[in-house]
């Protein structure tokens, strides 16, 4: 009776001493037993356990410095340097609501700051590349307020044109400074943030949050562990500015250009794909299950990836369309939004490589062809091959077609 | 049977267990004693011997100055302020036993010095300066301040001394603040030699709290937060977005000195990453000969090479700063950029690479926040 006591005591000992060792012995597979739920919907003891605050403040401070050019541009009134750089260090209370003004959060300490790339220096990234790429945003900045002060666009002059039926600024060379911003920012900011940063297992698991999470350790006065919380930051800064409560409903940033690229019967899994793997992953992190959540992680790597490239192809070709238009100033608005998701490219993550699908300097060679001409973009009549050079290596190194991201269909 | 069994499933977790992992919970074979034992007799204390011989030294300067202040001392003065300065840069990462009890370093170089707080000690003539809240207003850059910065040349920074109607305080307060350095090298030093060297051999294990451990943290920590984070990345405002602080660089009253304390601070970090005896050419046991005993390599290379490479590209970026970095950072701060960049390459090298090698754990958090 004794013996078959302490037997029945050993035998989940063994269980788990067989699984906890078999991390590289793929014959045994651990088993968990957890439902993923059906919305990024997360609680302990009744209260919920996801937080992105943070980050939603963010993703609301990058829009509205986009108005704020939009409102410059409308308006005719100058876009302030000054401003749209206190904005971006959210100082002297730029920001329309106090709420963003005092969340102690900004945008620049968080511009090309993740932990693998800018601290590790993975991926090829150094402080001198943070430093050069905020510096970059800041000349979006200057661009801005030179293009603002009631000039004309032209080729070699920065200035307003109207667009359709927008009025939008345009830097000397025809790129749009709010467009570079927007899209670069998603890149160098909340692209960064996710992949390198919060889905980074250098940050998933660093110190001891492993252990922490599998015992359910919270954070000091929270609901969840340490471990749960990085991976609601990565959730928060893609969803994080949505409102679903409203009708229409509201996305903003990488969620809205998500669904943007699923509506593409070409690619129509992948805003499905992405926010189930977001349920995975937090469900796993819930239930300690790390492999599960590494594998979520390859898949929003991957997935995510695919949005700046497919809409940086999109609109290159739709730029192309253009070029016949107003001398080319109506193909600009689009090529703008397109060197922006170039941008983005940088700052994705290659599953398995802790690098970018493409390097610094191949992302640097393409935004340097596209505005190579005499007068950057002006320059109409070289650029079509450009565009299509670009836009093959990009889906190439995709596995995608041009025509696939072209018409979204 | 059952019994059997029982027995079985034990056999079966040590099978399971030891087979993806070579280390025991014993260690590595590594004589941790030789490597403290050569810590401990030929780079720690001989550091902190030599440094408490600069602060006499500066003491005993300071208080010839006081009794007849002219320029000539001043400049005597100053000279043995570098002297120390630079004695201290070997002794920073040491914060361990009595230093860390006295919180020598904070108390030796907190910088910016609190220049308001400091006249107003002066001021008032009384002052603790054993209380925390008094760290900013004494060390090194406090003497920088009062032998440096009190006035625009020599004639008006004695005159302080000599003939402003607040000199007597003036002299006590530089006194009381070249004393407190050198009391506190005082108190270490004996701490070292009665006992604490001893027991900081014999804690030759693998814990947390063991030596080996302990030390190694503090080596890694002085390279990040001390000498990188310190010396170039918050006056080159890569921790404010950019916002350059050209009056938080050490030495700033001096001015020219901070290449000059980088560099010796770098030198510090190497010398004792490479287990070399303070002011020897000789070495002994060192995390680069404990590295090399554990093989470790990255990317095909001994990581102790790699390290080591990484100080020599350290001190090439350095070299192309301006000896004043407040200048630097005025003129050009891409250069106080990539001085960053390589001291970062080095604290990724040693606080993920090597501390991953030798199995220790960081005891210190970044606390990046959200």
């Amino acid at each position: 009776m004794k013996f078959k006591n302490l037997l029945l005591a050993a035998m989940p000992f063994l269980f788990a001493s067989i699984t906890s060792c078999s991390n590289d012995d793929s014959t045994t597979e651990e088993t968990f037993n957890y439902t993923v739920p059906a919305t990024y919907a997360f609680e302990r003891n009744a209260v919920t356990s996801v937080d992105y605050s943070g980050q939603t403040s963010r993703l609301l401070m990058l829009d509205e410095m986009g108005n704020y050019f939009k409102t410059s541009a409308t308006n005719g009134t100058v876009a302030d340097d000054v401003v749209l750089s206190e904005m971006y260090l959210n100082t002297n209370n730029r920001f329309v609501g106090t709420d963003l003004n005092t969340s102690g959060k900004q945008l620049k300490d968080k511009t090309a700051a993740s932990k693998d790339y800018f601290t590790l220096y993975l991926g090829g990234g150094s402080t001198a590349e943070q430093v050069s790429v905020r510096d970059l945003f800041e000349t979006q900045f200057d661009n801005a307020d030179l293009a603002s002060q009631g000039a004309t666009a032209s080729a070699g002059v920065a200035g307003a044109y109207l667009d359709g039926t927008s009025k939008r600024l345009f830097a000397a060379n025809g790129l749009e400074p709010q467009q570079v911003l927007l899209k670069g920012m998603m890149g160098a900011c909340f692209m960064d943030q996710v992949v390198n940063n919060y889905l980074s297992l250098n940050k998933l698991d660093e110190s001891t949050n492993r252990a922490d999470n599998t015992a359910k350790v919270l954070v000091a006065g929270k609901s969840y562990t340490t471990m749960e919380h990085t991976w609601d930051e990565a959730y928060g800064y893609i969803y994080g500015a949505d409102n679903l409560t409203v009708t229409p409903n509201v996305f903003k940033f990488w969620s809205s250009y998500i669904n943007q690229v699923n509506a593409d019967t070409d690619f129509n899994t992948l805003k499905g794909d992405i926010d189930l793997a977001f349920r995975k992953g937090r469900a796993a992190i819930v239930a300690n299950d790390y492999a599960a959540r590494d594998a979520q992680i390859d898949i929003i790597k991957a997935k995510l990836a695919m949005v700046p490239a497919v809409r940086a192809v999109f609109y290159l070709q739709e730029g192309k369309g253009k070029l016949a238009t107003d001398n080319g100033a109506g193909a600009f608005h689009a090529l703008s939004e397109g060197y922006g998701f170039i941008m983005s490219l940088r700052y994705t993550n290659k599953p398995g490589t802790n690098s970018p699908y493409f390097t610094k300097a191949e992302v640097d060679a393409m935004l340097a062809s596209l505005t190579s001409g005499t007068n950057g973009l002006w320059d109409i009549d070289t650029l079509g091959p450009k565009l299509d050079a670009i836009s093959t290596q990009i889906a190439a190194k995709f596995g995608f077609k041009v025509i696939q991201a072209a018409t979204v269909d | 049977m059952k019994k059997i069994l029982f027995i079985l499933s034990f056999i079966a977790i040590v099978i399971a267990c030891s087979s993806n992992d070579s280390s025991s919970s014993d260690g590595d074979n590594y004589d941790r004693t030789v490597l403290l034992t050569n810590w401990a007799d030929n780079i720690i204390i001989p550091s902190y011997v030599n440094y408490q011989a600069k602060a006499q030294i500066l003491v005993s300067d300071a208080n010839t100055f006081v009794s007849n202040p002219t320029e000539v001392n001043l400049q005597t003065v100053r000279t043995s302020w570098i002297e120390a300065y630079k004695a201290y840069q070997y002794i920073a990462m040491y914060n361990l036993g009595k230093a860390e009890e006295i919180n020598l370093n904070a108390a030796s170089n907190t910088y910016p010095t609190n220049t308001i707080g400091i006249e107003s000690n002066i001021s008032s003539g009384s002052y603790d300066l054993s209380l925390l809240s008094q760290f900013d207003k004494q060390g090194f850059p406090a003497l920088d301040y009062l032998i440096n910065g009190l006035g625009a040349d020599d004639a008006s920074i004695v005159g302080f001394y000599a003939t402003n109607a607040n000199a007597a305080n003036y002299k006590q307060y530089l006194t009381a603040v070249a004393s407190k350095l050198k009391t506190n090298a005082d108190a270490v030093v004996t701490d070292w030699n009665s006992g604490f060297r001893n027991s900081y051999v014999a804690n030759n294990g693998t814990s947390v709290s063991s030596s080996v451990n302990k030390t190694t943290n503090l080596f890694v920590k002085n390279l990040e937060k001390d000498i990188r984070t310190g010396k170039i990345g918050i006056p080159a405002g890569i921790f404010s977005s950019g916002v350059v602080y050209p009056e938080k660089v050490e030495g700033y009253y001096k001015n020219d000195i901070s290449k000059e304390l980088l560099n010796v601070s770098v030198k510090a970090s190497q010398d004792f990453f490479n287990g070399k005896h303070f002011n020897h050419t000789t070495t002994g046991e060192g995390l680069k000969s404990y590295l090399d005993f554990l093989n470790a390599v990255k990317n095909g290379q001994k990581l102790s090479d790699v390290i080591n490479n990484q100080f020599a590209a350290i001190y090439d970026v350095n070299n192309t700063l301006n000896n004043s970095f407040s200048q630097q950072i005025s003129t050009d701060n891409s250069k106080m950029i990539a001085a960053y960049d390589a001291l970062q390459q080095n604290v990724i090298y040693t606080k993920l690479d090597m501390m991953q090698a030798l199995k220790i754990t960081i005891d210190y958090v970044d606390g990046d926040g959200d």
